[in-house]
C-alpha cells in the first residue's frame, strides 16, 4: 500500500533526510553509528560488499565529476513515497506508514524472497545469509530497543523508527501530542561530524529541511522513475547533482 | 423452454467463478491479511541491568580527545554520540570512538599476564609477571652497555612521570612517538623565544596540505570539510579552498578542490620552488617578513636556485602550475601550509621548506596561532629522564623495552623498535590486546582497556587552544586486572629503586594557574576556572566529564628565522637529490594508525562490506 492510496485522520509527517554531499568526507561514521544503534551484526567471514547486512553504505563516486574529484554518496533506504518494494512483497513485511511516510520492513513476517530486493531501484535492502554472531560478551553492548534479525530475512533502514516510538513516548508521557524535532534524530544523523545530515518533517514548512527541500541545488537520485524517495541530496556542483539524479549509485 | 445444466455447464461456472475471483483483489487480500499470522515471534535484544541514563567521558583511542555522550543501561554504555559545543571535538565523533565501548570485549583482549617464550604464549599470575618485570629492570640497571627504554604514547599523565622517574633511575630511556606536526613544530623552532604553534581553521581561505589527510583523518572529525562547505556560497576568490599535494591520491587527496600529484619525496622542491614564485614575483606578505622574520637574503639565494622548469622536472608538477599555484596562494591570503601524515612524516627538508612558505605567506599573523600548553604540576626535586629522541637510541642497545598500551604502531612500528633491541632482550607491553605492538611482547601486562580507567587526557596539541579532560572510566575494568603504575613500582621497588609519589594531579595545577574556561558537557556552558573553589571542584566535574579549555594567548612579540643556521645548503642537496620511494601506506579506516587498540569487530562492516574502505589487505600500495 503507497502513500496515494493510504488515507488516515492522524497529523501526517513526512520525515525526510537530506544529505549534502559538498560536506561528507566518506568518513563512516553514519554507518558505523547505524549498524551500533540497530545491532546490525559484525561482517561475516565470508560475507562481502554484494553479502552484506549494511542499512547504510557510503559511495565514493570519483568518476561521477569529470575533474576526478571525489563525491562520498551515503545512500540509506531513500524512504519512498511511491515505494515499490511495497507492493511485492507476499507477506505484508514492507510497510509504508501513512502518519510518519516511513517504509518500514518487519522481518519477523519476512520468508525470504527477495522480491523487495529485486524491486528497490537504489540496492539499499541486505539480506541475511548468516546467523548473527557477536564475539563472546560485545552482546551486552546491544542497543536494547532493537531486536535481532535472524538469518534468511531481509532488512534495511528504518529512520532510527524505534527513536521515533521512545520521542513518542516521552511527548505523551509529558502530556504534549507534538514530538520535539530534538527527540527524534536518527543514528546517522546524530552521528556525522561533518553536519553533513538534516533531518525532519518536511511537512513543517518553517523547518530547516522542508527549505533544504526546496533549494534549487537539492535533488533525487534516480528522479525519472517516480518513487519519491524522501532522502534528498544536495550539491553545489551542477555535474554532481545531473548525473546522480540520471543514473544514482550502484552498490559496489 | 426447458433450462437444462449439464455437467459441463457446471464445471464451466465454477472454473469462470474461480478465475474471477482469483483476478479480484479477495483472495490476494485475505491472503494478505492471514499471512502476518505466520510471523514468527522477534529475537529480543538483551536488556542490560540498570536505569537508562547519558553519562559523559572524552574518547582516548587518537590524540582528537573527542567528548563522548554515552547512552548506557547501568555500568553499559550501549551507544554514543558526540557533544555539540564540546571544545576539543564540537560534536565531531569518527567510527572508532563511536564502537569504543567494544573494544573492552574485542577478541584479542588480554586480562591476565602472559608470557611469550619459544613462540609459546603462558599466562601467568601477578606475582610471576610482578618477578619477571624486577628482574628485567634489574638486570637492564646493572648492565653498562645495554638499558631500559620506555616508549610512552600519550605523556604528561602521572604514569608517564612514573615512566621518567624509573629511566632516570636506572639510566634508560623514555621516549615518545614523533610529534603530531612535525612542520609545525620546525616553524616555531624558528622563533626566538620559546613558542608552541596551534591552526586554527577557521581564519584560512587556503589550506595546502603536503599529505596531510586534512579533510579526512587528520584533526577533529569533520571540521576543515564543514568550514569549507559553510564557506561555499562566498565569492570563489573569498572561499576555503583546499589543496592536497603529495604521491598518493589518498581520500582526503579526492575530496580536496585541488589534488596536485607529486613524485614521491619531491615535496621540498615544489615548496621551494613555490616561494621562488612568491618572491620573484613580490607576491610573499612583504609587511610581516619585514617586521617578524630574519635572513630573507638566505632565503631568496636558495629559492632562486628553484625556478619553475627546474621543479617540473624535479617533481612531474607542470611549471604553469607551480606559478599559478604560487599565485593563488598569494592572492587568497590568509593561507596555511600543513605538511605529513603523522604516520608518513616528511623529510626534515620537507618540513623546513614548508616552515619558509608558511612565512612568506605570514600564516603566523592568521592561522597559525601561539598557544600555550595545560598547566601541569612542576618537575620538582623528581629525577625524571628527559625525553629521547628513538632515532638517537643506539641500535641493538635495549635489554628491557617497556611499552605503554597507548602506543599505536602505526606511528610507532614494530621494525624501528625491533632493531633497539639487544638479544634475549625483554619487551614488556602494558597493551590491552594481544594486537599491535602488545602482540609482540614477551611479557604481556595488561592494562585497563579503552573506557575501563579515568585518563588524563590532553587534546590536539596543533590544536589552537588547549584542552584537557580527566576522562572518567564509563565501564568497570575486569577484577583481576593488574594496573600497570601499580605493577611498575611494586616491580621497581624489588629490583631496589623506589619510584616517587605521584604529584598532586592536573586539577591542581589547573586552578592554581586561574587560566581558562570549564565546559560542562551536560548543559554546553562554560565557567571560567577563577570562579572554581578549589581542585576538589575541578575533580567533581572532571568526573562528570566536563573538559577545560584554554583562554587565548596573547602572541609573543619576536622574529622567525626564514632558514635556520647552515640548512640551505642541506635543503639544497636534498630537494635536488634524487626523488623518494613510493609511499607505502593507504589506511584503509580513518585514524587506525594514531590509536593503539585494535578496532571494533564492527568495522568490518566498513572494511569488509563497503567499496570504500578496503581491509587493510586489500588496500593498494
Ligand atoms: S529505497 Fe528501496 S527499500 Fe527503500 S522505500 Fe524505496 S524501494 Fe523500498
Ligand atoms: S558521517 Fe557524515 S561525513 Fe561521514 S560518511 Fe556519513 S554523511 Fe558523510
Ligand atoms: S578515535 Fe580520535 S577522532 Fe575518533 S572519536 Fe576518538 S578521539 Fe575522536
Amino acid at each position: 500500500m503507497t502513500a496515494t492510496q493510504q488515507t488516515s485522520t492522524l497529523p501526517t509527517h513526512r520525515y525526510t533526510l537530506v544529505v549534502d554531499l559538498d560536506r561528507c568526507n566518506g568518513c563512516g561514521s553514519c554507518a558505523t553509528a547505524c549498524a551500533v544503534e540497530n545491532n546490525i551484526p559484525p561482517a561475516p567471514e565470508r560475507s562481502n560488499v554484494r553479502t552484506g547486512v549494511v542499512w547504510l553504505r557510503v559511495h565514493d563516486v570519483a568518476t561521477v565529476d569529470p575533474s576526478g574529484r571525489s563525491t562520498f554518496v551515503p545512500i540509506p533506504c531513500q524512504q519512498c513515497d511511491e515505494p515499490p518494494c511495497v507492493d511485492v512483497c507476499p507477506q505484508r513485511a514492507v510497510e509504508y506508514d501513512p502518519r510518519t511516510g516511513i517504509v518500514g520492513q518487519i522481518p519477523v513476517r519476512c520468508l525470504g524472497c527477495r522480491y523487495c530486493m529485486v524491486a528497490c531501484p537504489y540496492h539499499t535492502r541486505s539480506f541475511n545469509w548468516w546467523s548473527p554472531e557477536w564475539p563472546e560478551g560485545m552482546k551486552a553492548s546491544l542497543n536494547p530497543d532493537v531486536s535481532i534479525r535472524q538469518r534468511g530475512v531481509v532488512e534495511k533502514c528504518n529512520f532510527c523508527v524505534q527513536r521515533l516510538q521512545a520521542a513518542r513516548a516521552k511527548t505523551s508521557a509529558a502530556g504534549k501530542t507534538d514530538i520535539d524535532p530534538a527527540d527524534y534524530v536518527p543514528a546517522c544523523v546524530e552521528a556525522c561530524p561533518s553536519r553533513a545530515l538534516s533531518f525532519g518533517d518536511a511537512n513543517d514548512a518553517d523547518g530547516e529541511v522542508a527549505k533544504l527541500a526546496k533549494d534549487p541545488e537539492s535533488f533525487r537520485l534516480l528522479a525519472a522513475l517516480g518513487t519519491s524517495p524522501k532522502v534528498l541530496y544536495r550539491s553545489s556542483d551542477p555535474v554532481v547533482r545531473e548525473r546522480l539524479s540520471r543514473t544514482g549509485v550502484t552498490r559496489g | 423452454m426447458k433450462l437444462e445444466v449439464s455437467r459441463r455447464d457446471l464445471l464451466l461456472a465454477g472454473t469462470g467463478a474461480a478465475a474471477g475471483i482469483a483476478l479480484s483483489p479477495v483472495p490476494w487480500k485475505a491472503l494478505d491479511d492471514l499471512s502476518i499470522w505466520t510471523q514468527r515471534p522477534p529475537t529480543p535484544t538483551p536488556r542490560p541491568a540498570g536505569p537508562l541514563a547519558f553519562r559523559f567521558t572524552s574518547c582516548t583511542l587518537c590524540p582528537a580527545a573527542c567528548g563522548l555522550k554515552a547512552r548506557s543501561f547501568g555500568p553499559q554504555p550501549v551507544g554514543f554520540s558526540g557533544v555539540p559545543g564540546h571544545p576539543a571535538s564540537d560534536g565531531g565523533l569518527c567510527p572508532l570512538g563511536l564502537t569504543a565501548h567494544h573494544l573492552a570485549k574485542h577478541p584479542l583482549r588480554a586480562v591476565a599476564p602472559e608470557r611469550v617464550s619459544g613462540g609459546k604464549r603462558e599466562t601467568i599470575d601477578r606475582a610471576a609477571a610482578s618477578a619477571a618485570l624486577s628482574a628485567a629492570i634489574a638486570a637492564a640497571a646493572k648492565d653498562p652497555k645495554r638499558s631500559l627504554l620506555v616508549v610512552d604514547g600519550r605523556p604528561g599523565r602521572s604514569l608517564s612521570r612514573t615512566f621518567r622517574a624509573l629511566a632516570a633511575a636506572t639510566n634508560g630511556r623514555y621516549a615518545v612517538p614523533g610529534s603530531p606536526s612535525p612542520a609545525l613544530d620546525t616553524l616555531a623552532a624558528r622563533f626566538d623565544g620559546p613558542l608552541s604553534l596551534g591552526v586554527d581553521l577557521s581564519k584560512a581561505r587556503r589550506v595546502v596540505s603536503f599529505g596531510t589527510p586534512v579533510l579526512t583523518d587528520a584533526g577533529t572529525p569533520g571540521l576543515l570539510p564543514r568550514l569549507r562547505a559553510e564557506g561555499r556560497r562566498k565569492p570563489k576568490g573569498e572561499r576555503l579552498e583546499v589543496v592536497h599535494v603529495g604521491a598518493t591520491r589518498t581520500k582526503s587527496a579526492g575530496f580536496a578542490d585541488r589534488f596536485v600529484p607529486i613524485a614521491p619525496g619531491t615535496e621540498a622542491a615544489l615548496a621551494l620552488g613555490l616561494a621562488h614564485v612568491l618572491l620573484d614575483e613580490k607576491l610573499a606578505d612583504a609587511a610581516f617578513l619585514a617586521a617578524r622574520t630574519t635572513g630573507l637574503a638566505g632565503l631568496e639565494a636558495l629559492a632562486a636556485r628553484f625556478a619553475p622548469p627546474l621543479v617540473e622536472q624535479k617533481t612531474g608538477v607542470p611549471a604553469g602550475d607551480v606559478v599559478a599555484l604560487a599565485r593563488d596562494l598569494a592572492a587568497s591570503r590568509p593561507a596555511v601550509v600543513l605538511g605529513g601524515d603523522p604516520a608518513e612524516p616528511l623529510s626534515a627538508e620537507a618540513d623546513a621548506a614548508i616552515a619558509a612558505l608558511n612565512l612568506l605567506l605570514g600564516a603566523p599573523s592568521g592561522p597559525l596561532v601561539a598557544r600555550r600548553a595545560a598547566p601541569s604540576e612542576p618537575d620538582g626535586d623528581a629525577k625524571l629522564a628527559a625525553v629521547t629522541a628513538l632515532d638517537a637510541v643506539p641500535e641493538r642497545s635495549v635489554s628491557l623495552l617497556l611499552l605503554d598500551g597507548t602506543v599505536p604502531e602505526g606511528l610507532v612500528p614494530w621494525a624501528r623498535l625491533e632493531k633497539l633491541l639487544a638479544d634475549g632482550a625483554v619487551v614488556a607491553s602494558f597493551s590491552a590486546f594481544r594486537a599491535g605492538l602488545g602482540e609482540k611482547a614477551t611479557l604481556l601486562v595488561p592494562g585497563p582497556a579503552p573506557l575501563e580507567e579515568a585518563v588524563e587526557l590532553d587534546g590536539p596539541a596543533d590544536a589552537p587552544l588547549a584542552t584537557f579532560a580527566l576522562a572518567p572510566a564509563l565501564l568497570a575494568p575486569p577484577k583481576e586486572l593488574v594496573l600497570p603504575e601499580e605493577l611498575l613500582r611494586e616491580a621497581a621497588s624489588a629490583a631496589g629503586f623506589e619510584l616517587p609519589a605521584p604529584p598532586a594531579g592536573r586539577a591542581a595545577a589547573i586552578v592554581a594557574a586561574k587560566r581558562g574556561q570549564l565546559f560542562d558537557p551536560s548543559t554546553a556552558t562554560t565557567t571560567p576556572v577563577s570562579s572554581l573553589a578549589d581542585a576538589a571542584a575541578l575533580e567533581t566535574a572532571f568526573a562528570a566529564g566536563a573538559c577545560w579549555v584554554d583562554d587565548p594567548a596573547p602572541a609573543p612579540a619576536g622574529r622567525f628565522a626564514l632558514l635556520s643556521d647552515g640548512e640551505a645548503p642541506r635543503l639544497l642537496e636534498s630537494a635536488l637529490g634524487a626523488p623518494g620511494p613510493e609511499p607505502a601506506r593507504v589506511a584503509a579506516l580513518p585514524r587506525t594508525a594514531l590509536s593503539a587498540a585494535p578496532s571494533s569487530p564492527l568495522l568490518t562492516k566498513l572494511t569488509r562490506e563497503t567499496a570504500l574502505f578496503p581491509a587493510p589487505s586489500a588496500a593498494k600500495a
